[in-house]
């Protein structure tokens, strides 16, 4: 079992009040978690001690940083199981992640008539940099359809999928529903087909057991922010073999070999994707992220997740008015996005605000899911390994206070 | 013309918001007073009269009067961001487009303790609002 109120002291942040001194119980971890001490710690040591510019000064600093910086990178290839550490590239976030594949694995790759293959449960850090390339090169997107409780429909992916689809953009937890998506059976069913899938895992990742050669993945991303780490940081895993293949998007210093008034030639992976420098401490901290999350057990951290969102689920359904979006809470992460009858979730956020909850409310930049749910909006709460049992009853009895201010 | 909202004066409002001792207080009032507003109907709830919000949405209709001063009619889909719709077109009807860009409304909502709700630009349509009715009041002036 894991001791979420032991954990909970570990976080500075989640030990504050806010407003007029009222406790701060913070679910929205969907959108960003928290800090540890312990990374906080870390990123305050890099500063303090080896901070250089890596991959450039012959000195000791940079060498120490240098050295760290690929041990991060070592770390993460261990935390997912890649073959190696040249298939990590380190990048700005999810969002840069995916963007690189489809700028540089895309533009190399797709032509007019080929498709590209989306799930209506993506995010639009997974939709809009396809919606691009499509514009691009001329290629087609293909949506695959949700079940009526929000859960992929693999009849339809498998309708949807055919020897023209060449990408498969698809999410492992969707930030909305939570849904966990069949990500192994979709790349399976996918390189069937011929196609190469993009996993977008950053609500995965932070919350599951993450094996990318389990997967046969060939490209996964996520971020450091959504997982007790700093913002401006993700990680592209990509197979070496594709990654190999690619051409650099973007261009700059690190990514080359020798560059002469001529041309230039690229280096290889994994500096080829890392044009510029780098978001330093944060990389060199993720370590200290990684580890915690492995102290505590990404098994455990997934079970008590399951445990909070079946707990919130019973508890919701008791307020009445509640529609809770989204599949039984055996088949998702721990998030747990809703409505309330007659009560628009702005309001209801803000009233959650001043009782302490901070949850989100919104379209939670997934416009097509919601558009695909007939709703404009909905509110989410979403747990991580420091949520306990009691902020899942403040949340309920906040929420039932908005219900009567605003009748 | 439709029935008007009463103005008010700065003082006024913090004076009314200075009886209130915590946020359910201060969130019943704006609730009410977003009721009284008398709703705008679906064939003035168009694109056009729209101002963005990224959640929720308010419909904006202004309403200028022959010697030089300005009323207002509002709605939103949220209960809360009608009432401080409400309260901010309070603040600024039947006043005149020098008096509606003289008038601070950030320090009003300071001192409210709603100021929040304000800078919180992108998710309602209430700061869009109000820059869309300055902007008039500023056109107004220039082209006078």
């Amino acid at each position: 079992m894991l001791d979420a109120t032991a954990l909970k002291r570990d976080f500075p942040v989640l030990q504050q009040t806010v407003h007029n001194n009222v406790p701060l119980v913070y679910l929205d971890n969907a959108a960003s978690s928290q800090k540890p001490q312990s990374v906080i710690d870390a990123l305050s040591k890099i500063d303090s001690t080896v901070y250089a510019n890596v991959h450039r000064g012959a000195h000791w600093l940079s060498d120490e940083s240098t050295a760290l910086y690929e041990e991060s990178r070592d770390a993460v290839a261990q935390f997912i199981n890649a073959a190696n550490a040249r298939e990590i590239v380190f990048t700005t976030g999810t969002t840069g992640a995916i963007n690189i594949v489809a700028r540089s694995w895309g533009e190399a790759n797709l032509q007019q008539g080929d498709e590209i293959l989306l799930t209506r449960l993506e995010h639009h850090s997974n939709i809009v940099p396809w919606q691009q390339l499509a514009q691009r090169t001329g290629a087609t997107l293909k949506w695959c359809d949700i079940t009526q409780d929000g859960q992929l429909d693999l009849e339809d992916f498998k309708q949807a999928l055919s020897e023209r689809t060449k990408l498969v953009a698809c999410t492992m937890a969707s930030n909305v529903l939570g849904t966990y998506t069949p990500a192994k059976e979709v790349t399976e069913l996918s390189h069937a087909a011929g196609a190469v899938v993009v996993l977008d895992a950053a609500q995965a990742a932070p919350h599951r057991l993450l094996d990318v050669q389990d997967l046969a993945a060939d490209f996964v991303a996520f971020s450091a922010h959504k997982m007790l780490g700093p913002s401006g940081i993700g990680i592209l895993y990509g197979k070496e073999s594709l990654l190999e293949a690619m051409p650099p998007f973007l261009g700059g210093g690190s990514m080359i070999n020798v560059v002469t008034e001529e041309g230039f030639t690229t280096a290889g992976l994994p500096a080829k994707f890392e044009a510029g420098t780098p978001a330093i401490s944060p990389v060199l901290a993720l370590p200290a992220c990684l580890e915690y999350l492995q102290n505590v057990g990404m098994e455990l951290i997934q079970q008590h997740e399951h445990e909070l969102v079946s707990y919130a689920h019973e508890r919701l359904a008791t307020l009445g008015r509640i529609n809770i979006l989204g599949p039984e809470p055996s088949k998702k992460a721990g998030v747990i996005s809703f409505t309330v009858d007659d009560l628009h979730p702005h309001d209801l956020t803000h009233a959650l605000d001043n009782q302490g909850v901070a949850i989100r409310a919104g379209h939670h930049c997934a416009m097509p899911l919601h558009q695909r749910l007939g709703i404009p909006a909905s509110a989410r709460a979403s747990f991580y390994l420091y949520n306990t049992r009691d902020d899942v009853d403040k949340l309920v009895a906040a929420i039932d206070k908005a219900i009567q201010l605003f009748g | 013309m439709t029935n008007r909202i009463e103005p008010i004066s700065t003082e006024e409002l913090i004076e009314e918001f200075e009886l209130f001792d915590d946020w359910e207080e201060r969130y019943r009032y704006i609730i009410e007073t977003g009721n009284s507003m008398p709703p705008l109907g679906s064939v003035y709830q168009t694109e056009e009269n729209r101002v963005q919000g990224c959640l929720s949405s308010v419909w904006l209709i202004i309403e200028p009067t022959e010697n030089g001063r300005y009323f207002f009619r509002a709605d939103s889909d949220s209960q809360l961001v009608k009432g401080l719709v409400c309260l901010v077109i309070m603040l600024y009807s039947d006043k005149t487009a020098e008096e509606i860009l003289q008038l601070d409304i950030n320090t009003v909502f300071e001192a409210i303790d709603l100021r929040q709700h304000i800078s919180r630009s992108r998710s309602n349509g209430l700061n869009s609002m109000i820059g869309r009715i300055k902007s008039l009041a500023l056109e107004t002036l220039h082209s006078s």
